[in-house]
């Protein structure tokens, strides 16, 4: 028998939210407007954005883009994470507190390989700001596949995602090599 | 006999900074504005624009965009993920405002797919040589976008760093010699 070679576009050094590998192509089409700082929308939500990796890729940060603080309110703290296709975490970063207003915050992880297939990048948080899209409609990124989970505050070992009630959309995501911010 | 058609997407003729091997997906995510003529941040400095090279390609000309006033010396190539230099320019004064400056080089072979580097450096931190997005260089770096100082002409070797300025140039490779 024969068979096609496979489709080996290699993977970006840095996988977020707005990739194609996650949902950008989805994004961009809805014109939404650039991420803005705001308010996590529920405490102890968690957001799950599907990807899909072609070629393995070691991740060795993880990073979420940290938001204004928005006044008085305190920030953090954040758990960032990966789960395969069955909803199993692979790695996180635990409970981070947010440090860095407006800017990119990185954790270093045990340096894990993904294989080729379908993943979600995981985001949780308490009460934190972060740079989000608002998408047009809750539809949109559900679409796009795109789940929650409550109570997922750190993330758990094992997840169920459920539908959206939120068009806020984060940008954070892995990083194959060390070096993303300095 | 059987025919299987490869499922691999051929790469453009133009690889570009902004385009969709390169940050494209994510620019237009990000809501980014239209492209504008701007100074280039630091003399000297070279900026890092993630390509991943869907299938082994032939390079013949590297090009940029330059901007209302061009100026000093630039130099346009490629680097392999370790910071190698595969291909360049080299030195190159700019010529002639508002248009693409092509610079045909050597038949260069690029092996994928894999991960490259686009690089580009100027000389010139004075006038508005370039074309170029300018989202939140925050943006950028989640992006993978890098940099790294003293790098004109481009060095044989490179050590990356951390991404500094909001500014991401419209240049790249070309897969044929014609323009």
């Amino acid at each position: 028998m024969e068979t096609a070679p496979p489709y080996l576009i290699p993977p970006r050094p840095c996988v977020t939210t707005a990739a194609p590998e996650a949902v950008g192509h989805m994004i961009a089409a809805d014109g939404t407007a650039a991420p803005a700082s705001a308010l996590w929308p529920a405490s102890g939500t968690a957001l799950l954005v599907p990807f899909t990796l072609t070629q393995p890729i070691t991740v060795r940060n993880l990073f979420w883009y940290n938001g204004n603080g928005d006044g008085a309110i305190a920030v953090g703290p954040v758990d960032c994470g990966i789960y395969d296709g069955t909803f199993t975490r692979l790695l996180s970063t635990g409970s981070t507190a947010q440090a860095g207003i407006n800017l990119l915050q990185t954790v270093s992880v045990a340096a894990t390989v993904l294989p080729p297939g379908r993943f979600y990048l995981a985001l949780s948080a308490t009460s934190a700001t972060v740079f989000r899209w608002s998408m047009s409609g809750v539809e949109v990124p559900q679409a796009a596949g795109v789940l929650t989970a409550g109570s997922a505050f750190p993330l758990p070992a094992t997840i169920t995602g459920s539908g959206l009630s939120t068009a806020v959309l984060p940008l954070f995501g892995l990083a194959s090599r060390l070096l993303v911010t300095s | 006999m059987t025919l299987v058609i490869p499922n691999v997407v051929p790469p453009p003729v133009y690889l570009l900074s902004t385009g969709p091997l390169c940050l494209g997906t994510e620019l237009a995510a990000l809501g980014t504005g239209t492209s504008a003529s701007a100074v280039w941040p630091t003399a000297n400095v070279a900026l890092f624009v993630p390509l991943r090279l869907p299938q082994t390609v032939v390079v013949q000309q590297v090009f940029w965009l330059n901007g209302t006033g061009v100026l000093g010396t630039t130099d346009c190539g490629v680097y392999d993920v370790k910071g190698n230099l595969m291909l360049s320019s080299g030195g190159t004064t700019q010529l002639l405002t508002g248009t693409i400056q092509y610079v045909d080089i050597a038949d260069t072979i690029l092996a994928g797919p894999a991960l490259y580097y686009l690089g580009l450096s100027s000389s010139n931190a004075i006038t508005a040589a370039f074309i170029r997005q300018n989202p939140n260089v925050e943006f950028l770096k989640a992006c993978g976008m890098l940099q790294a100082e003293n790098a004109n002409p481009l060095p044989a070797t490179v050590t990356f760093a951390g991404l500094a300025s909001a500014y991401l140039p419209l240049f790249g490779v070309s897969l044929r010699s014609q323009n």
